[in-house]
């Protein structure tokens, strides 16, 4: 066989009629319009934590900056009262670092033991336990608030951080083992029937063979858990104390200082402070957000 | 090693019956293989060996230990799956040192044994990569490596060389073969590829809709398959079956068969003394197609009959002959020379003394006298 001697224009695309093209730029035009009405409100808050206090009060809430100041955001982290005690957001946030780490890695691994004992390990009833622990996913919130008030009044854990950790431990397994028992599922039976033959058991094989091949479904549980946990608000506000307050619930308190200042500064820079931990979390593992919820496949 | 017994195994999952009152007598060091249709029970009963499965009646004994309602990790059994299972985030030596981790042989102990497995199937320049790194043919050869190295008292193959390409399989079989030759140890091994069966086993179980049909050498199987299942089952293509009516006397028995477009006769003579007791009845003539030769080629024991050829189907070394004999379509293989053309009525001989007979309502063999 021979060869062809000269490569022929190998980047050819297919040449787009009138009609395509107008349609092309209607969709885009729309799309474009959509997006920037959902960034909007976002792009207010930015320029707002950057604003002078003089140019919101002079101007309005919205509006450019004539010179931008970090100020704001100094003030929302260490300054501003809350409640009357004026130590800014810090110290809300980091209570809220340590209620939802645990609560996420703690409702994480649960859901991963019951995805695996669900679907691989021929546990009795595993139909009905399923449904049941799904059913939790169907449950609003409201409904089971004043339940869980009385539990975690009857474990001497009330408006705790403890407490509210194992509300969202315990609310959380029900998603965590929902996510993880669809992606368990399609691991292939015969990898469980060969360790088994090798004579692992339960925690072995859960731990040598199945975490091993879980990192996509635990990345898309962790930030799922995390995003959740960090944002809500109703319990966060219902079981908070002057001992524990997640941020969430401290930024509805946030007041003007004694100064009088309006609060559209610095209060926009709390709420992006508030933020920015889920933001992280998504940037560090988004790309196995898609992938994990779209597809379980494990090759 | 060891011999296995199983003794009036059954299954049932739900409301479904997948095996019914399995017994076999597996000796030390025998091959023995499992062939039969998808679905019909194979891969059950090899879980139930293995202890992946329960029974739900019966028992198993293997070696001197009942084994029943041991756990799989108790039995000391290895087995290599026909998707392999090799766990993808270890490498080819974690693979086959897991099981060995999980018994808490000493480090030295299982290096020694990782370094004779890979020497013995090659797969020394493997033993750091993935799984995921590996052709079919290594990953086989792996999954192999991981059942050997345990020195297990029975190995269970499911279908451990389906997912290869066809050259590559009859490299394995041979290399099986061998394997076993020089090992000699006790193996079940399933399969739906009837020559797989026939050339790996010391002995085959053929079965169907989850009952045992045959248990018998491969020769056996071929030549006196118990009933018309297993024969046409085993052989490809599949054996003919004619029904025929049984005339003549005790010591010169002619079989008619009497077609929509005429009638056959087949004169047996005293070539078949187990029809004795049918004259007057109804069996059925199985004929495999190399049982059929060209006319010219007949010598003795050949009864001569008029066929018309429908199609015609080179297959290299041989020529596979589909053809119409008194309205019946059979099939035939013949020399590769041999090709006439289709629609031609040509004259074909069959070798009676090789033909077998079956009851016509059970289905099962007329046993020789
Ligand atoms: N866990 C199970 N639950 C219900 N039916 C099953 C199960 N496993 C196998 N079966 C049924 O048992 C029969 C035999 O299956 P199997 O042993 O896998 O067949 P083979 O390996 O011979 O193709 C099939 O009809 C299959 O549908
Ligand atoms: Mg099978």
């Amino acid at each position: 066989m021979s060869v062809a001697e000269n490569i022929p224009d190998l980047d050819r695309k297919r040449p787009i009629g009138a009609k395509k093209l107008a349609g092309r730029i209607a969709l885009y035009t729309t799309l474009i319009i959509l997006a920037l009405f959902v960034l909007m409100p976002l792009a207010v808050i930015v320029l707002n934590s950057l604003r002078v206090n003089e140019d919101i009060l002079r101007e309005s809430f919205i509006g450019w900056p004539t010179r931008i100041t970090f100020e704001n955001w100094g003030v929302a982290w260490s300054e501003a009262c809350i409640n009357a005690a004026c130590t800014g957001v810090r110290p809300y946030f980091w209570a809220s670092i340590l209620m939802v780490v645990p609560a996420t890695l703690i409702s994480t691994a649960i859901g991963l033991i019951n995805g695996f004992a669900l679907t691989k390990w021929k546990m009795p009833f595993a139909g009905v336990v399923f449904v049941c622990i799904t059913i939790g996913v169907f449950l609003p919130p409201q409904v089971v608030l004043l339940p869980w008030a009385i539990t975690l009044s009857a474990l001497g854990l009330s408006q705790s951080l403890a407490g509210l950790a194992l509300v969202h431990i315990i609310q959380g397994t029900c998603f965590t083992t929902l996510f993880c028992r669809n992606y368990l599922i399609n691991l292939p039976d015969d990898l469980i029937k060969a360790a088994r033959i090798d004579g692992a058991g339960f925690f072995r094989t859960f731990w040598k063979i199945v975490v091993p091949l879980s990192p996509p479904i635990i990345i898309v549980t962790i930030i799922w858990q995390f995003t959740f946990i960090w944002n809500e608000f109703l319990y966060a506000v219902t079981f908070a104390s002057s001992d524990f307050r997640p941020i969430t619930a401290a930024l509805m308190s946030l007041n003007a200082d004694d100064t009088g200042v309006s609060e559209y500064g610095f209060g926009s820079a709390a709420v992006l402070i508030a933020a920015i931990p889920p933001l992280v979390i998504y940037f560090l593992g988004g790309r196995y957000f898609v992938r994990g919820l779209t597809q379980g496949a494990v090759k | 090693m060891a011999s296995l017994n199983i003794e009036t195994v059954w299954k049932k999952y739900d409301n479904f019956i997948a095996l019914r009152d399995v017994n076999l007598d597996i000796k030390d060091g025998e091959f023995v293989v499992l062939v039969g249709p998808s679905g019909c029970g194979k891969s059950t009963l090899l879980s139930i060996i293995a202890g992946l499965e329960e029974t739900s009646y019966g028992s198993l004994t293997l070696g001197d230990r009942e084994v029943t309602d041991l756990s799989s990790k108790d039995r000391n059994i290895a087995m290599v799956f026909q998707s392999y299972a090799l766990y993808p985030t270890m490498t080819v030596r974690q693979n086959i040192t897991f099981g060995m981790e999980n018994r808490k042989v000493p480090k030295d102990e299982q290096a020694k044994a990782v370094a004779e497995v890979a020497k013995l199937l090659q797969i020394e320049p493997l033993l750091d990569r993935k799984p995921s790194q590996l052709s079919g043919g290594q990953r086989q050869r792996v999954a192999m490596g991981r059942a050997l190295v345990r020195d297990p008292q029975l190995f269970l193959f499911d279908e451990p060389l389906s997912n290869l390409d066809a050259k590559l399989r009859v490299e394995m079989r041979t290399e099986m073969k061998k394997l076993h030759k020089r090992l000699g140890q006790t193996i079940v091994y399933v399969t739906h590829d009837q020559v797989e069966a026939m050339t790996l086993s010391d002995r085959i179980v053929v079965m169907n809709g989850g009952v045992i049909q045959q248990f018998a050498d491969p020769d056996t199987i071929y030549q006196k398959p118990a009933n018309t299942f297993v024969a046409g089952f085993m052989g490809s293509p599949s054996m003919n079956f004619l029904p025929v009516t049984i005339s003549g006397t005790d010591n010169d028995v002619t079989a008619t068969f009497k077609g929509d477009g005429g009638e056959v006769v087949f004169p047996l003579g005293s070539t078949h003394p187990e029809l004795a007791g049918f004259i007057g009845k109804t069996v059925t003539l199985g004929a495999r197609p190399e049982h059929f030769v060209p006319a010219e080629v007949s010598g003795d024991g050949m009864v001569r009959v008029s066929a018309t050829v429908d199609v015609v189907e080179p297959t290299g070394p041989d020529t596979m002959v589909v053809f119409t004999l008194a309205g019946k379509s059979l099939v035939a293989v013949l020399p590769a020379k041999f090709r006439p053309d289709e629609e031609e009525a040509v004259e074909l001989a069959l070798n009676i003394k090789e033909a077998v007979f079956f009851d016509v309502d059970s289905g099962d063999l007329i046993p020789d006298v």
